[in-house]
């Protein structure tokens, strides 16, 4: 049995925020979720902009505290792990991110240099001469002798997003969280990241979780995808289910909307986009979220909430369409 | 002057100068945009596409050093024009969706504040109340749930996708003659990006709005450009209608651009392994210059290929920068 990474059960995460010279209220970002991450497996989870996917990677990192449920590493409350020096700098090595903004997460007054030295610093690893070279000619900035002293706004869009990948690969780690990864490269760029990635994992056994809108990339790399919408998981299953039987209406919404890469078919399609209002995370649709916008609803959908409903091996999906009951 | 010609740039060069060596970002790039004109510029990473936009909008840092023939917008060479004249249509008749929003977005300003900063720019004589239902207005525009809450956060509460949001909703309130669009869709799930691609095309018929495209995502410019130039190590390599590019593409790095794509489209980054291992090997810029750009890299290479090839009209269409032809 491969080991369980991460658990985490039914988390949450209300951020209170003024709406009002004296009102406030819960954005409920992520509410309740369940994901068990294996070892050396590439989870990836897709979904509207807004619907909490950040917010979950910032709990796991240790950067935000839920609001309610549990995080477990290696079997071990997060939380815990994190109150203890030691421990904390461990799980920090072991687990690398790269952040959806790579403008901000650079510091502006370091070199590509520093910043590349630095996770070795930290972490007492030693340097090689040529480890900084390397990595940089892994993630293509080539030559690397043209990168390691230039600042990040020095630095295209898409060079700068490499620094932040090369960076969380350096010390070779056993997690890496990776959001919106190639988000700002060109496919030739892309393609070469992600075929960097699969070596990487075949190589050392990593676990990847992986954030991304790109769907037609993920068809590469993911073993499973969590679908997300306004705050929960609305199907969760292996790649090739996803892709090939998806069976929640905003996974079928969101698969129809990938662009194909020939103008004829688009100039003269109309663009299919899901009709309708964006969810409100302050109050969101009572019974199921998507109801509002959802073409098959019938009338238990403005009313109860849908269950997580097992339709087929490891494939979940919040939907009462699914329900035999 | 052509008179529907909103944009003209001519023989553009712009270098970088660092304290150890130069990087020369644009060589000698000329286009055009008509008015109500969708132009895109695509290429690879570091290619040169937000230095164009940025010589446009005279924001290059001091050290760049900006060479041009002429950029005529609307009939005037903005290249000689000062900086009271640049700062009076920046924001009005040319407004930019920058790469990286979240880093123009100001920190401690909230969104509402903002966007009525923006729409002040356009018309300062709008009160504070109608600057706020026209806010509303646009967020609502670009798919922003609860615009009346939204006004009121900070950038740091805002997911990536809806930081880029709040700045495209900035970019379009001013009602622009030009916008540049830099990869305005990048942190964006693919239904709202389709619901983007849209807005984008309406503001298009309805107020003869001219956009730069800039993008590496193909399928992006299927829906939206009338015609694409394609960007190779700081040149323009091939340009054409938009349709002619994916017909039709004759220069070897567009054909790349365009399998790769499909590639992707299709789940099969593992195929493109070897291809874009080549594509990768960058020479050192020193040792580029005198020759095509994109020798070593091409299968087709030739004697003549250690020259500069020019840009060159093909079957009376297209220009590519090939001397293969
Ligand atoms: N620090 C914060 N304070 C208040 N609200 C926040 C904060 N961070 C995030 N949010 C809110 O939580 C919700 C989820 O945000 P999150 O960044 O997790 O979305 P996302 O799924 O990553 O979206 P995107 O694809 O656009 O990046 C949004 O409504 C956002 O405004
Ligand atoms: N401020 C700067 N100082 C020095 N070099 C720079 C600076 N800005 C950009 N460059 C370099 O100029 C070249 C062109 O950069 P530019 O940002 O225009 O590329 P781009 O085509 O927009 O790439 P991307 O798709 O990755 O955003 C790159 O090699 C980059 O490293
Ligand atoms: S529960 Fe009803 S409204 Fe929700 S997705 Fe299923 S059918 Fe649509
Ligand atoms: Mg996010
Ligand atoms: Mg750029």
């Amino acid at each position: 049995m491969r080991q369980t990474i991460f658990s985490i059960q039914d988390l949450k995460k209300y951020y209170l925020v003024k709406t009002g010279l004296f009102k406030k209220a819960y954005i409920k970002a992520v509410d309740g979720v369940n994901f068990l991450i294996k070892e050396g497996e590439t989870y990836c989870v897709v979904g509207e902009s807004g619907s909490g996917k950040t917010t979950v990677t910032k709990m796991l990192l240790g950067l935000e505290q839920p609001t309610e449920g549990k995080i477990e590493f290696l079997g071990k409350d997060l939380t815990k792990i994190l109150s203890n020096g030691g421990n904390a700098k461990d799980f920090r090595k072991n687990v690398q991110a790269v952040f959806q903004d790579p403008f901000s997460s650079l510091n502006p007054r370091k070199t590509v240099k520093d910043i590349l030295e630095k996770p070795f610093k930290v972490h007492n690893a030693k340097i090689e001469m040529d480890t900084i070279e390397r990595l940089l000619e892994e993630v293509g900035l080539i030559p690397p002798k043209e990168f390691l002293n230039r600042y990040s706004h020095q630095l295209s869009g898409g060079q700068r997003q490499r620094v932040c990948i090369a960076r969380a690969l350096a010390l070779k780690p056993k997690v890496v969280i990776l959001d919106e990864p190639t988000a700002a490269l060109d496919v030739t760029i892309k393609a070469q990241i992600l075929n960097l990635l699969i070596d990487l994992k075949e190589k050392y056994n990593l676990t990847y979780i992986i954030i991304s809108h790109e769907l037609p990339l993920l068809k590469s790399i993911a073993d499973k995808i969590s679908v997300m919408y306004a705050g929960k998981v609305v199907e969760e299953g292996p790649a090739e289910r996803i892709f090939n039987e998806p069976k929640h209406p905003y996974t079928l919404g969101l698969l129809e909307s990938i662009p194909p890469p020939d103008p004829k078919s688009a100039k003269t399609k109309t663009l299919p986009t899901l009709e309708g209002e964006p969810p409100s995370p302050v109050n969101p649709p009572k019974g199921c979220r998507f109801h509002p916008r959802c073409q098959y609803r019938f009338d238990l959908c403005d009313k109860i909430e849908p269950d997580r409903i097992e339709i087929g091996s490891e494939h979940y999906v919040l939907c009462h369409l699914f329900n035999r009951k | 002057m052509e008179n529907n010609l909103l944009l003209k740039v001519e023989e553009l060069n712009v270098e970088y100068l660092l304290t150890d060596y130069k990087v020369d970002a644009v060589k000698n790039v000329s286009f055009y945009v008509r008015k109500g004109e969708c132009v895109a510029l695509v290429g690879e990473s570091g290619s040169g596409k937000s230095t164009v936009a940025m010589a446009i909008m005279g924001l290059l840092p001091p050290y760049a050093k900006i060479s041009a023939k002429e950029i005529l917008f609307d009939g005037k060479d903005i290249l000689k024009a000062d900086e009271k004249f640049m700062s009076e249509i920046r924001g009005r008749d040319v407004t930019v969706i920058f790469q990286d929003p979240i880093s123009y977005l100001n920190p401690i300003i909230s969104v509402g504040e903002q966007i009525s900063e923006a729409l002040k720019a356009h018309n300062p004589k709008i009160s504070d109340k109608e600057a706020q239902a026209q806010a509303i207005e646009l967020l609502k525009k670009v798919r922003i749930a609860d615009p009346e809450r939204v006004l009121k956060m900070y950038p740091f509460q805002l997911s990536g996708g809806m930081a880029q949001r709040v700045f495209i909703a900035m970019a379009i309130s001013a009602n622009p003659k030009l916008l540049i669009a830099d990869e305005p869709t990048t942190a964006l799930d693919l239904t709202i990006q389709a619901q983007i691609l849209k807005l984008l095309n309406n503001l298009r018929k309805e107020y003869n709005l001219s956009i730069i495209l800039i993008t590496h995502d193909l399928s992006l410019t299927s829906y939206l450009a009338d015609r694409i130039y394609v960007m190779y190590n700081g040149q323009i390599v091939e340009e054409d209608a938009a349709e002619g590019i994916f017909t039709n593409p004759v220069h070897p790095y567009t054909k790349m651009l365009i399998t790769s794509s499909q590639a992707i489209y299709q789940g099969e980054v593992k195929k493109l392994k070897d291809k874009i291992a080549s594509l990768t090997e960058k020479e050192e810029n020193s040792k580029v210059g005198q020759r095509c750009n994109f020798l070593g890299k091409c299968k087709n290479s030739a004697q003549e290929c250690e020259k500069e090839p020019p840009l060159i009209e093909y079957d009376g269409l297209k220009k590519v920068r090939c001397w293969k032809l």
